[in-house]
């Protein structure tokens, strides 16, 4: 067995005869010669790894007597461990006080363990008590000094650390200075608990006293006669609850479990029974055929720099990623090419059904990064509906307009007031002669076929609008009829405009006919008189054009009317999904429109310090004070017009962002925080089944959220769901306390695969120490997990 | 309200005064009428045109008159023109 499959069922708190020196009769029944019914009441109870621990005594018969059934086939015992049940005397300020300590040996060195007894007695038989009925501090550890095996210490409990008055032998009677030092430098791997109501107690201490990572609680039946196992004796009535640890079934996966509160549980619920996994992966290499079992839950892939890790991702679920876009064909010929180099043959493929969610290296980063939240399949579902702009850009579009209209005028007139000219005065008297003077002129009106065809044009608009929303199914019929009035009545509007631009262009028609006649006529005429008849006829033909232009500067100055930014102000509702501690909001770049707004619009793109108003400048001015512009003075205002227009759209823009929950929607968070959110949210997910694969999820999160939130989240993920992981973290590996660890090694130009679980090992390999071997930074983050060890000899 | 101006003599050239002030000069070397400074003087921004009387204050020099009919002319057909309905009202007027 290489990978966890299920949690294991376990009792290390069992009592033989060999205590009769502390339990006198109560233990009576439970000589070698019973054990067979000690073996019977545990296979009753599904009891797979267990230990007899008898108070300050080990028995190597008795032990050797239970542990031939660990490969009985008809016994759930699968491992047994050699133990004893330690009172020990501590010191604390409330003075000395025994405690009852439940060392738990390596199972591995069957010498050392026939020599246990030699260590706690006498040459007579008798326990070399340094204290009334128990050793001190010191002699105990210098017992377990001599004993020399590698050790789990578990602390017996009567009650639990959350009562006022702890019970006689408990931890916390040695006062709580003491208590509080062997929590904190991990003295004890757990505390032992049996009757069910107390693990409420038990779990509520931990979280009022924060110290839910500090101590592991197991269960321990403490029974003393097996006839009535696991009731402590006859009379024994304590609703016993077992403990499950996630582990392989060996001494080191005993330690593993103990040591991390997540592998220990009341319930055998470590995976998600009802999710389908992938059970193993088949390669074949140079030949060589690998069967590599995945655990249910966390899986991760490990070795040196381009060995193949994220190939066998990609080829495993068959180069999807290439279908999305983020993997190149580039990228999977390289694969391809590295396979057929080193005859490697990956003849699994999960197929899309079984795979929930897969991110390539640096893919969560992009995602936020490069908006493309909405688009992802995984967070696509959270946001609510976008936010249709259309009717918020509209009334902005027709304050713009009237702005843009009035400096389109004002600029005009300014130009007209330019063009006004010169012409000379008569400088002597000519006689009214009898000969044709031109005055008067007519022009077209172009603005006015312009103003008709916007019209038309903009109910048009409407009408299709409105058509549209009638295409909704969720329309009700009553205000369905009403909006094809509307249409009937909009349309026979637009009808007129469109006949009175006809109108207006065909009067235009006529005066650039009359023009043009008029001109043909003049040119023919001015031939034919004197010099003193032409300068006559220009002079009061050109009195009569100033008036004219005069006249048409005034009547344009009068028509127009000055704006301002003013609007009615409106707000714009972020729409919000509730998702775990998150909001996943639709909005707008903009979240109010106001009057401030609209002057922004302008000012924002006018060099700093600005004072005049817009509406203020003559066309040059603007020009100049428009920010980084050097065209003409005659494009400045269709240069202006043309950013603010672009700053609209960006504003009135579809946004969607995700907030913590709570806080002020409009602050987006960082990509490191969007990471995490991503990662929160994937660890609840539950109504989609499927292997949840990633490529270093190192690379989107920094070293402090991969300590203090990220492992906490694959944790969670790894009891719901099937997790394939590349990384090349240790923590990712040691401090997740993941399930399997797949290593892909080169010897030579060799490629090997070997796997296993972090306790895993057999002649060829040791998990631990691959890691320690080939990631950078492993053993010092195995040493450091396994500090608290230092009563084991070895890692 | 009625503005008054007077039509007089200058170093350079002929020009209309309002309250003793300068408003409009033709220059009497090239006699040429300058539309723009015109229309600045007594048309534009927020001037009253109304009712504008220039009163000729050297009615014997014969160049002077010449510029000074000019300018009545032209202040003349100005009023008549804007006495009469713009061109978009008369359509307007037509399409009812």
């Amino acid at each position: 067995m290489k990978v966890v499959e299920s949690g294991y069922k376990i009792d290390l708190h069992i009592h033989s005869v060999y205590s009769r020196a502390k339990d006198k009769g109560k233990v009576a029944f439970n000589t070698i010669e019973n054990v067979g019914v000690l073996a019977e009441k545990l296979n009753a109870n599904g009891v797979q790894m267990c230990a007899i621990t008898d108070h300050d005594a080990f028995s190597f018969d008795m032990y050797k007597a239970l542990k031939a059934y660990e490969n009985d086939e008809n016994n759930s015992v699968i491992k047994v461990f050699p133990g004893v049940e330690f009172s020990v005397e501590f010191v604390g300020e409330k003075g000395p006080t025994v405690l009852h300590v439940i060392a738990i040996f390596n199972d591995d060195d069957e010498k050392k363990i026939s020599e246990i007894d030699g260590h706690l007695t006498d040459s007579n038989g008798h326990i070399e008590y340094d204290r009334d009925s128990a050793f001190s501090e010191e002699k105990f550890l210098a017992i377990l000094r001599n004993i020399d095996l590698d050790t789990v210490l578990i602390v017996h409990q009567k009650s639990t650390l959350s009562t006022a008055r702890p019970y006689k032998n408990d931890a916390r009677t040695v006062g709580e200075e003491k208590f509080r030092e062997f929590v904190f430098t991990d003295y004890f791997e757990a505390f032992e608990f049996k009757n069910r109501k107390n693990e409420v107690f038990n779990k509520n201490f931990l979280n009022t006293q924060d110290m839910t990572e500090d101590i592991r609680f197991i269960t321990g039946s403490d029974c003393h006669d097996w006839r009535y196992y696991p009731k402590e004796t006859e009379q024994d009535n304590v609703d016993f609850v077992y403990t499950y640890v996630k582990c392989l079934p060996c001494f080191r996966g005993l330690v593993m479990a103990i040591t991390d509160h997540r592998r220990i549980k009341t319930v055998n619920s470590f995976f998600n029974p009802s999710e389908t996994y992938t059970k193993s992966i088949q390669i074949t290499i140079d030949g060589v055929k690998y069967d590599i079992p995945l655990s249910r839950g966390i899986n991760v892939i490990i070795g040196d720099n381009s060995i193949g890790k994220s190939l066998l991702l990609h080829k495993l679920t068959e180069y999807r990623k290439q279908q999305d876009g983020p993997l190149t064909k580039t990228v999977t010929k390289g694969y391809d090419k590295y396979l057929k180099k080193h005859s490697i043959e990956v003849e699994t493929v999960i197929p899309s059904t079984e795979v929930f969610a897969f991110d390539m290296q640096g893919e969560i980063r992009d995602k936020f990064e490069q908006e493309k939240i909405k688009s992802d399949d995984f967070l696509k579902p959270y946001y609510p509906a976008a936010i249709k702009a259309g009717a918020y850009k509209e009334k902005i579009q027709r304050k713009l307009n009237v702005i843009f209209s009035y400096l389109e005028e004002k600029f005009a007139i300014e130009l007209l007031e330019a063009q006004l000219g010169r012409f000379k005065i008569l400088d002597a008297d000519i006689d009214q002669a009898e000969s044709i003077t031109f005055v008067g002129s007519v022009s077209k009106n172009n603005r006015q076929v312009e103003g008709f065809s916007n019209i038309s044009g903009d109910l048009d608009n409407v009408i299709e609008q409105i058509e549209t929303i009638m295409g909704s199914s969720w329309l009700d019929p009553e205000d369905k009829k009403q909006l094809a009035e509307m249409v009937t009545q909009l349309r026979s509007m637009s009808i007129n405009y469109i006949r009175k631009k006809k109108r207006a262009e065909r009067e235009n028609t006529k005066i650039a006919l009359f023009q043009n006649a008029v001109a043909k006529f003049k040119q023919k005429y001015q031939s034919s008189v004197s010099d003193t008849q032409k300068k006559l006829s220009t002079y009061s033909e050109s009195v009569d054009s100033a008036a004219e232009a005069i006249v048409n500067i005034i009547r344009k100055r009068q028509s127009i009317t000055i704006p301002d930014f003013s609007i009615d102000k409106e707000s714009i509702q972020i729409q919000t999904e509730r998702v775990h501690d998150y909001e996943f909001n639709s909005r707008l770049g903009i979240t109010e429109i106001d009057e401030e707004y609209i002057r922004n619009l302008f000012t924002s793109e006018l060099k700093k310090g600005t004072q005049k108003s817009v509406l203020e400048m003559n066309q040059e001015e603007l020009a100049e004070r428009l920010s980084y512009f050097t065209g003409a003075p005659s494009e400045a205002l269709t240069e202006l017009k043309t950013r603010i227009q672009s700053k609209l759209d960006e504003d009135l823009a579809s946004k969607f962002t995700i907030t913590q929950a709570g806080r002020d929607r409009t602050q987006e968070l960082s990509a490191g925080l969007d990471a995490q959110i991503y990662f929160d949210i994937l660890s609840y997910e539950t109504s989609h089944d499927g292997m949840y694969i990633i490529d270093q999820p190192e690379d989107n999160i920094s070293q402090k959220a991969i300590r203090d939130y990220l492992l906490d989240r694959f944790k969670i993920m790894g009891e719901h769901r099937q997790v394939l992981m590349v990384t090349h973290r240790p923590q990712f590996i040691v401090n997740l306390d993941v399930d399997n660890v797949i290593f892909i090694g080169k010897e030579g130009d060799k490629i090997y695969i070997q796997s296993g679980a972090l306790e895993y090992r057999d002649e060829e390999y040791n998990i631990l120490d691959i890691i320690s071997d080939h990631i950078e930074g492993g053993l010092d983050t195995l040493r450091r997990r396994w500090k608290r060890y230092e009563k084991n000899t070895s890692v | 309200m009625k503005r008054t101006l007077q039509f007089n003599n200058t170093d350079a050239g002929y020009a209309c005064f309002e309250n003793g002030e300068k408003v409009f000069e033709i220059s009497k070397t090239d006699l040429q009428f300058d539309v723009k400074t015109f229309y600045q003087a007594f048309y534009s921004e927020d001037k009253d045109f109304e009712d504008i009387e220039v009163e000729n204050c050297i009615p014997d020099d014969k160049n002077a008159r010449r510029v000074y009919e000019c300018i009545v002319q032209l202040m003349a057909k100005i009023k008549d023109k804007l006495a009469e309905l713009p061109d978009d009202t008369e359509d307007i007027l037509q399409e009812q």
